[in-house]
């Protein structure tokens, strides 16, 4: 009997952890995550599945050649349409740019640069900022006073304005671009943690560890920062789709990503020609890449702010 | 006197008033000449005046391919594509235009002694800035004395004296001959000669000035917003003649969609720098009209290649990449076929320069077999990676065609797109603008004038724009410059040319056609309209006074 009382809760248990892993499942955003899914995967295996190199012309046939210059053979054929248009061919399902390259295996190596650009510039802004935001609302005092003060007036910089002047005093390259990102999005993390903080700062586990004499440096990282870490997740999601913009943008202006490397911002930009000339799908592929992106770290940003909300998440 | 006697006297006089006037017209008096002994032979023609003073009208809207300096409207500090302004503002003694390289502007009369140690101009009578303020030789004494730009060391260390001998005429005293002067001191080659109002740069200041220009030239300077628009407004009293449009506005669009829709949409009348991806729709649109505008051949430079530890002191690596590019490939992807490939650096249209169309200087072969074997005896058998490809700017496509086939034999780089303002700065110091021995810069410098000018920039130590320093051609450029032999200096610059290209030290790629792409609005209709790039080699329409829109 006893036995069977002990079972009879465990069984409840399982089947509520199922019910509640079901319906966390069920509310999570399939789409937004196969994207993400997706372009991480193709960014991570780019160089095993892109279908050419992504610097590197594509070699054309004496046919191609004859077609296009005249010529029996040359080094490249350049703006090859997308296969289901005339002219079209399937190993360049995307077709070629200017410089006769497949558009396909540069989007997969662009999504690379755009994934690892946004997310490390991300992370390493969130990193200064979580760390700052937590010092100023649990240290208090002057410290609250000169990081707060600071942070006010880096907010007010505009953003894109002051990545591109960062972007012209560090000049032009993938971890210039990461380093302007973290320059330019750390005080959003500083002023949201900094106020988290304050309230915890005031919470009982938090006044024990101190009336315990546990370090400073303890209740910062032991008690503190797991506590900001929803908050934390919440912004990166969102500050995510708005990093791809500003790398998009400053490649887009010449600032960001340097040529021949590919990035869609810039594959873009090197491609404003070819739209008017009727060549639109060199420009609008990256273009749909970007929003895709975009969009998708936007929702998953709104569905991880409802579900770490427990007001948002019960309403 | 009677009735017979007064009306034939009367007829005498008029006759004798009509021969003088005829006589005058056919035979034009000899100016007085200013110095003495035996002078040089000149070849300065005369300015075009135009009698008739018509009005001003409409307004001339041009899109220049790259950002706009402030700099470039201060001839005391003359760097970079700064012409363009000038022609605009300000008026030189003697510059190039339609009628001849050395054209008589402000000075009407010129002089040098065959021992090039004197030079003696003579200015127009009546001259003045466009604020009315007298324009006489105490303004142009005091632009040289205040040049700063390009050759102002070699203006300032060949300067004796200045000797103004009237409000018109003036004469320079040289320590030593100075065969270059005229060359020079005409409007293509330094900022020195072209003459700024004393008065008011006095009185605004460097940087005012740079913000307010104001001279003797065709156009007004109206305003300004910096790096993005320039406006300017006819000058109705200018000696020559008053512009035919009232108003020009300058706006810097780097963008070649940019700019194809501006002259779609009738915005912009004058477009800049139509090669690459849209030439062929330039040329297909029966709305607008284009010239080519032959200027000069795009070339390679490698800023620290004297120091040993750049890969590119190796001449074989340097040969590698020359041999890397394939130019006719090149040319007909951004050209449409229209510019040459070219083997040698200077335009043949500068005085004294070696055609690099196979009759003087070869056309590079293109290799890529050679280039790989080159470098791999040179060491790098896996080709190496340099730090930058610098390109002019915005030809940044192109750029990326040449990158690509350097990287087909193993030289790999990334492209660093500066803004015109930043790559002319950073060119005009030579050398000393680019960090680092691992870069490649390309460049291009169509300006009129000889070719010796272009070799005393760039190629020899100590140049104002310096990116060559080899004691060869030092040996051959102090050769040159001890001579006052017309003939052998110029067999001498030519051998430096050689030298240059077969050397490696600069890699020649095409002479560029700087096509110009012209609106509807521009007058004359058709095809005349080409006269307006008479100018020989140079890189934009000027002068500006003779353009004509429809009102």
């Amino acid at each position: 009997m006893a036995t069977v009382l002990e079972r009879a809760p465990s069984l409840g248990g399982l089947s509520h952890v199922a019910r509640r892993s079901y319906r966390i499942v069920a509310d999570v955003p399939a789409i937004p995550l196969l994207i993400l899914g997706t372009l991480t995967f193709v960014a991570v295996f780019a160089p095993v599945i892109a279908p050419h190199r992504k610097l590197t012309p594509v070699k054309p046939t004496p046919a191609q050649c004859q077609a296009r210059f005249s010529m029996t053979d040359c080094p490249y054929v350049d703006n090859v349409p997308p296969f289901w248009m005339s002219g079209g061919r399937l190993d360049t399902p995307l077709g070629t740019d200017f410089l006769g390259r497949d558009v396909l295996s540069r989007l997969m190596y662009g999504a690379r640069i755009s994934l690892v650009v946004a997310l490390t510039g991300t992370l390493f802004a969130g990193a200064i900022g979580t760390l700052l935001g937590v010092l100023a609302g649990y240290m208090g005092k002057w410290w609250d006073q000169i990081i707060m003060r600071i942070t006010d007036a880096w907010l007010t910089l505009p953003s894109l304005v002051f990545a591109i002047l960062l972007s012209s005093v560090r000049g032009p390259g993938v971890w210039n671009v990461v380093l302007i990102l973290a320059l330019v999005f750390w005080s959003r993390y500083s002023r949201a943690v900094r106020g988290e903080v304050l309230a915890l700062r005031e919470r009982d586990f938090v006044k024990l560890a101190e009336i315990n004499g546990i370090s400073t440096r303890t209740i910062v990282f032991r008690h503190l920062l797991p506590n900001v870490m929803n908050t934390v997740m919440v912004l990166f999601s969102l500050q995510l789709g708005v990093a791809v913009i500003i790398e998009a943008s400053l490649s887009f202006l010449g600032v960001g990503v340097p040529p021949p490397e590919p990035s869609w911002g810039l594959m873009m930009a090197q491609e404003r020609e070819s739209l008017m000339d009727g060549k639109w799908w060199l420009a609008v592929f990256p273009g749909i890449g970007i929003s895709m992106l975009v969009l998708s770290a936007n929702m998953l940003g709104d569905w991880l702010r409802v579900r770490l909300d427990p007001q948002l998440r019960n309403r | 006197m009677d009735k017979r006697s007064s009306a034939l006297s009367a007829l005498l006089t008029l006759v004798a008033v009509w021969c003088g006037v005829a006589w005058g017209q056919a035979a034009p008096s000899t100016p007085k000449p200013i110095l003495a002994g035996p002078l040089a032979k000149l070849d300065i023609k005369d300015a075009k005046i135009e009698s008739v003073r018509g009005i001003s009208k409409g307004t001339l809207n041009i899109g220049l391919h790259f950002g706009l300096d402030p700099g470039w409207f201060d001839p005391l500090g003359y760097y970079g594509p700064a012409l363009h302004f000038y022609y605009l503002v300000h008026d030189a003694l003697i510059k190039p235009m339609p009628q001849g390289e050395f054209t008589y502007s402000l000075a009407e009369h010129a002089e040098l002694t065959a021992s090039f140690t004197k030079a003696a101009f003579r200015l127009r009578p009546g001259l003045k800035f466009q604020d009315g303020h007298a324009l006489t030789t105490a303004d142009v004494k005091w632009n040289y004395e205040n040049y700063r730009g390009y050759n102002a060391k070699l203006f300032q260390d060949k300067l004796d004296r200045i000797e103004i001998v009237d409000d018109r005429t003036i004469v320079f005293h040289f320590k030593e001959p100075f065969v270059d002067f005229l060359d020079l001191y005409n409007g293509a080659n330094s900022g020195i000669g072209w003459i700024v109002p004393r008065h008011y740069y006095e009185r605004v200041g460097q940087d005012g000035f740079k913000a307010r220009p104001m001279g003797a030239g065709p156009f007004k300077f109206v305003s300004q917003e910096a790096g993005q628009q320039a406006s300017f407004e006819a000058w109705s009293e200018y000696w020559r003649r008053p512009p035919g449009v009232k108003v020009i506005t300058v706006r810097a669009i780097r963008d070649l969609a940019a700019r194809m829709a501006g002259l779609q949409t009738g915005e912009l009348d004058v477009a800049y720098g139509m090669t690459g991806k849209l030439l062929q729709r330039v040329m297909a649109d029966p709305k607008l009209r284009w010239d080519p505008n032959f200027t000069a051949p795009w070339h390679l430079m490698f800023p620290g290649y004297t120091e040993p530890s750049s890969p590119f002191h190796d001449k074989r690596v340097r040969q590698a990449v020359s041999l890397a590019i394939n130019r006719p490939f090149l040319v007909k992807q951004e050209t449409q076929g229209i510019g040459k490939p070219w083997g040698n650096w200077i335009s043949h249209e500068n005085r004294d320069a070696l055609r690099g169309d196979g009759t003087e200087l070869p056309v590079p072969p293109y290799d890529p077999a050679k280039a790989k074997q080159l470098l791999a005896e040179a060491g790098y058998p896996n080709g190496f990676d340099f730090d930058w490809y610098i390109p002019f700017v915005p030809y940044f496509d192109m750029a990326e065609r040449i990158l690509t086939d350097l990287r087909a034999v193993g030289l790999r780089s990334k492209m660093q797109m500066l803004d015109a303002p930043a790559y002319m700065a950073q060119t005009s110091k030579g050398r000393k603008g680019f960090p680092g021995n691992r870069t490649i810069v390309q460049r291009i410098d169509p300006r009129p004038g000889g070719a010796k000018a272009l070799i005393r920039l760039y190629a020899v130590c100590g140049g104002p724009a310096s990116y060559i320093c080899e004691p060869k051609i030092e040996a051959l450029w102090a050769k040159h410059e001890a001579s006052i032999d017309p003939a052998e200096r110029e067999r001498v610059a030519k051998e430096i040319q050689r030298v240059v290209v077969e050397d490696y030290y600069l890699v020649p790629l095409y002479l560029q056609p700087f096509v110009h792409a012209v609106g509807p609005r521009v007058l004359p209709e058709g095809e005349a309209v080409h006269h307006y790039w008479d100018t020989v080699n140079a890189p934009f329409p000027w002068p500006w006074e003779v353009w004509q829109v429809k009102g």
